[in-house]
């Protein structure tokens, strides 16, 4: 090597050297300023306790906190909704909070832009300033509430300010209507709560057309409650039956599926009852019953022997037989009723028809010396009752009679003021109602939420609401679980933009409006329903002081009774209930459609976006709905064989027509759904709902009219016929794997 | 003409061969003055103290030293996780909102609090993302923050006066007791 190469060589290592040893580049540590109340731990993080409310089934949350920041929910093991569990909109609960959509300041209309979501910024003052003049201004002329959760603090605020506003129209979130199932206990037990049915304890369960793993009450209890009743017992594997037109994702675990015509579930219940009571007479069992009662129950349910059973809904003999037979022999067993049951003509008479099969069944469970199953809550001293209505929340919330109240009301020009609480009721209100006119004709519409949506393009002043992983809160459950409970929820991460809990913003605007609401703010509220009724929670440390109590509550959840966890409670006699012979009588469903229109429409919510209140989660968009695998979209489920003979393909796009609107959906072929059957998902075609769901597929509820079940004044929802179209296009839908294709590779070509 | 024992070396080299010589040769040497660099550079991976300059200039010495200011009372996560976390810098004004008002430091220090602007610290003692490493077990076993982070308690300016290699961890592993195995670090 000569000089000149040695230096070249010399040069170019120093070079290389240099250039590794300063790829390194200085680290940074960069602590909070102030940091959060509890401190921060870099690496384990905290754990906090608190309520979940994505949906309203109130399922305990603990949720893991580094730095600040929350990272993960996980279920709270001691609660008894959820038992630990939590489902996929519960952890999608993080994605919810750091949004980048969130609404990070107040925001007021500009002038005439009613119809789109154009706001300008204001300050806190400001808005609260406009909204205590607009119910000084509003103060008995007509308001109403729409509420998102009727059960917490917040609904409670709500409903006392509207009180005070002169006014009862407040209006729970179940705007497709589901007041049917309390009506029809009301006649049967004489109460008008929904009924808690313990599965867990159950070892033989007949659903019908009850999803409860996707859009019950609460599915992740449901889930626990099958686990028990499917091995819960050491002796004993729990049957599962499901009865419907769709195998939904419930219907695809249970052992045993029944199809069924639309609407027809009630008449199959009592189809059932008779060979229960023919084999119960035959056997000469529940003596304890009167000759004569027994006498009237064999003449009501004449009509629904086992021919004509059959006949109507399209159930083999054999099947009802075979159910019957289940009731007889097992344990103790239970009917579940569901959407499927409720949402035709007949729903309510359908309801009570499977409330009498269920009366029935628990009198052979008691007769078998076996009862377990609490399903009438057992709460003597009604403490979960005198709990709510301290809270004040409003005992009939969620009727879809309200809405449309409201909705005439706004549409004759007699409401000033509109307060819209986190929920978006000209999405997910049926479109015969027209909601969006009617918020158009209301003087000024308030909306406390955090997201612009659907709704908020016809609001006139937005108020920013806390997440509730930022806010503190409590909720009384709807729907107990046969345990009276007290949710405590509690931030978990500081308040991220310029928000404000709604009733901290009512209060405030209240307040300044001159109303006497005598509380100041809503920690004060839940302090003081602790005070009240923390006597009766022999769970609490009597020696605490109150606020020692509370702060005893925060880690665990909140407060529900361990006496109920221990050991079912056994139900109380039903001998009042057994004169009920003249409210079995099921007509057959009526449908709305024309000659043309051959399909039944099968509107159902998916276990991922529920009712589109969730939609702009992608979290929950790219979550495949379990039984078509598809994600990322809207569709029409159809009848694999059925597509066949009307040349249709997966993808193409069909316009679906009823006789009330018309809207288009790729096909999605489905062999689980009857050949008359269209199943098409809730929660899709928002308009102005943020980057996501914005223009994804169409909303179903433009299918569905004004068709009451019974008397009730609720939607029938899925009393709808529709026919469909090709349009000559075609959609290449996101799916994960195929089902068929799967089933043929691992079960048939191996 | 044919050479007698003659030798492939011998031959004449092509163009090719000559520079993937070259190359390799560049390499080999290359690495080793990345190698040597990598030791000697003044930076966090050298032998050297390393002191960077940091957005306030904080004394250890006046802190822990002097005032004898429990290190936990700022780094107060050592104890309680992996980390032990540099002190907010609201925990700074726990006494400096009182205390050292006029110098020019604190008024750098109350600017940060007042705009709620955070300092960004230069990091001088770092682990590669091979190596677990938990304060909280340390100091479980009440092993002195000296024994790894050499007198702190006399700096006047931050600086990093010992080097964390993997033969520094095993003997105070082994003089102690303490579990050698690889999985105990690099897990």
């Amino acid at each position: 090597m000569d000089r000149r190469n040695f230096l070249k060589l010399g040069g170019a290592a120093a070079a290389s050297g240099v250039a590794g040893a300063c790829g390194q580049v200085a680290k940074k540590i960069i602590p909070y300023v102030v940091p959060p109340d509890d401190g921060v731990n870099p690496v384990d993080g905290w754990h906090y306790a608190t309520t979940c409310r994505m949906c309203g089934a109130g399922c305990g949350i603990i949720v893991r906190t580094v730095e600040g920041r929350a990272k993960k929910v996980e279920g709270n093991p001691n609660h008894p909704i959820n038992r630990g569990g939590v489902c996929a909109r519960g952890q999608a609960a993080v994605q919810q909070l750091y949004h980048p959509e969130r609404i990070r300041t107040p925001l007021k209309r500009r002038a005439n832009t009613k119809g789109t979501n154009q706001f300008e910024k204001i300050s806190w003052e400001e808005a609260i300033a406009i909204l205590a003049d607009k119910m000084k201004k509003a103060k008995g002329k007509g308001s109403f509430v729409m509420a998102s959760d009727t059960t917490d603090v917040t609904a409670s605020i709500s409903a006392q300010t509207l009180k005070k506003l002169g006014s009862e129209d407040f209006v729970g979130p179940n705007l497709k209507g589901l007041q049917s199932h309390p009506d029809a206990s009301k006649v049967l037990h004489s109460m008008s709560s929904e009924q808690y049915y313990d599965m867990a304890h159950a070892s033989f369960v007949f659903l019908l057309g009850a999803d409860v793993f996707e859009n019950s009450v609460s599915p992740v209890h449901y889930g626990w409650a099958f686990g028990q009743m499917r091995r819960g017992n050491p002796t004993h594997r729990g049957v599962l039956t499901y009865a419907g037109p769709r195998v939904s994702m419930t219907a695809a675990v249970a052992d045993h599926f029944i199809a069924a015509k639309q609407g027809t579930l009630g008449i199959l219940a009592l189809g059932v009852a008779h060979v229960v009571l023919d084999m119960v007479e035959k056997e000469r069992l529940l003596r304890s019953i009167p000759r004569p009662t027994m006498a009237r129950w064999f003449k009501a349910l004449e009509v629904y022997s086992l021919e004509t059973t059959s006949r109507r809904t399209g159930v083999p003999e054999w099947d009802i037989k075979e159910v019957a037979k289940k009731f007889m022999t097992h344990r103790s067993a239970v009917a579940i009723p569901g959407d499927d049951v409720s949402c035709y003509s007949n729903g309510v008479e359908s309801l009570k028809a499977v409330e009498f099969l269920n009366m029935i069944v628990r009198e052979l469970n008691r007769e078998k010396g076996h009862l377990m199953i609490p399903d009438l809550p057992h709460d003597e001293t009604n403490l979960f009752g005198r709990m709510k209505d301290f809270l004040g929340v409003p005992e009939k919330a969620s009727q879809f009679r309200t809405m449309r109240k409201i909705v005439k009301k706004a549409a004759d020009g007699e409401i000033v003021l509109g307060m819209i609480m986190n929920i978006d009721p000209v999405f997910s209100a049926p479109r015969f109602l027209d909601v969006a006119k009617a918020l158009d004709n209301v003087d000024t519409v308030v909306y406390f939420g955090c997201f612009l949506n659907d709704t908020t393009q016809y609001a006139d002043l937005i108020l920013p609401d806390h997440h509730f992983l930022e806010s503190w809160s409590a909720q009384l459950p709807n729907y107990p679980h046969g345990y009276p409970i007290f949710n405590a929820q509690q931030p978990v991460v500081r308040p991220l933009y310029d928000t404000m809990p709604s009733g901290e913003a009512l209060l405030k605007a209240a307040k300044k409006a001159g109303f006497n609401l005598k509380m100041d703010n809503q920690e004060e509220m839940i302090e003081k329903l602790v005070t009240e009724f923390r006597a009766e929670w022999p769970e609490v440390p009597q020696t605490l002081s109150d606020s020692q109590a509370w702060e005893f509550l925060l880690p665990t959840g909140g407060w529900w009774s361990t006496l109920r966890a221990v050991e079912p409670v056994e139900a109380p006699s039903t001998d009042h209930l057994w004169d009920v012979s003249d409210q079995l009588k099921v007509e057959d469903p009526v449908f709305s459609g024309e000659l043309e229109h051959t399909f039944h429409l099968h509107p159902y919510e998916t276990v991922t976006i529920g009712d589109g209140r969730l939609a702009n989660l992608s979290w929950l968009q790219e979550m495949v709905e379990p039984v078509n695998s598809l994600s990322w979209g809207f569709w029409v489920e159809i009848n694999t064989v059925r597509a066949e003979q009307l040349g249709i393909a997966q993808g193409d796009i069909l316009t679906v027509t009823s006789k009330f609107g018309s809207i288009e959906a790729p096909a999605a072929l489905y062999p689980g759904i009857g050949p008359d059957t269209l199943a098409m998902p809730f929660g899709y075609g928002h308009v102005s709902f943020g980057k996501i769901p914005s223009g994804q597929g169409a909303n179903v509820l433009a299918l569905i009219g004004d068709q009451g079940v019974g008397k009730t004044g609720e939607p029938a929802w899925r009393g709808v016929k529709v026919k469909i179209a090709k349009t000559g296009r075609r959609k290449k839908m996101v799916r994960e794997g195929d089902m068929k294709g799967e089933y043929e590779g691992e079960v048939f070509q191996l | 003409m044919r050479k007698i024992g003659g030798h492939a070396s011998l031959k004449p080299r092509s163009d090719i061969a000559r520079f993937a010589t070259k190359i390799l040769a560049v390499l080999a040497v290359g690495f080793i003055g990345f190698v040597v660099f990598f030791y000697a550079a003044p930076f966090q991976y050298s032998f050297s103290v390393w002191a960077p300059d940091q957005p306030i200039a904080y004394s250890h010495k006046l802190h822990a030293g002097d005032l004898e200011i429990n290190c936990q009372y700022c780094h107060a996560y050592a104890r309680r996780s992996e980390m032990a976390g540099v002190p907010s810098v609201s925990k700074c004004m726990n006494c400096h909102s009182n205390l050292t008002i006029d110098s020019e430091q604190i008024a750098k220090l109350t600017e940060h609090y007042d705009q709620d602007k955070p300092l960004e610290w230069i990091r001088i003692y770092d682990l590669p993302d091979l190596v677990w490493f938990s304060h909280k077990r340390h100091i479980a076993k009440e092993i002195a923050c000296q024994k790894c982070h050499g007198p702190v308690q006399t700096l006047v300016t931050n600086a990093r006066l010992v080097k964390h290699n993997m033969s520094f961890c095993l003997n105070c592993h082994q003089e102690n007791g303490a579990p050698t195995d690889c999985l105990t670090c690099h897990m």
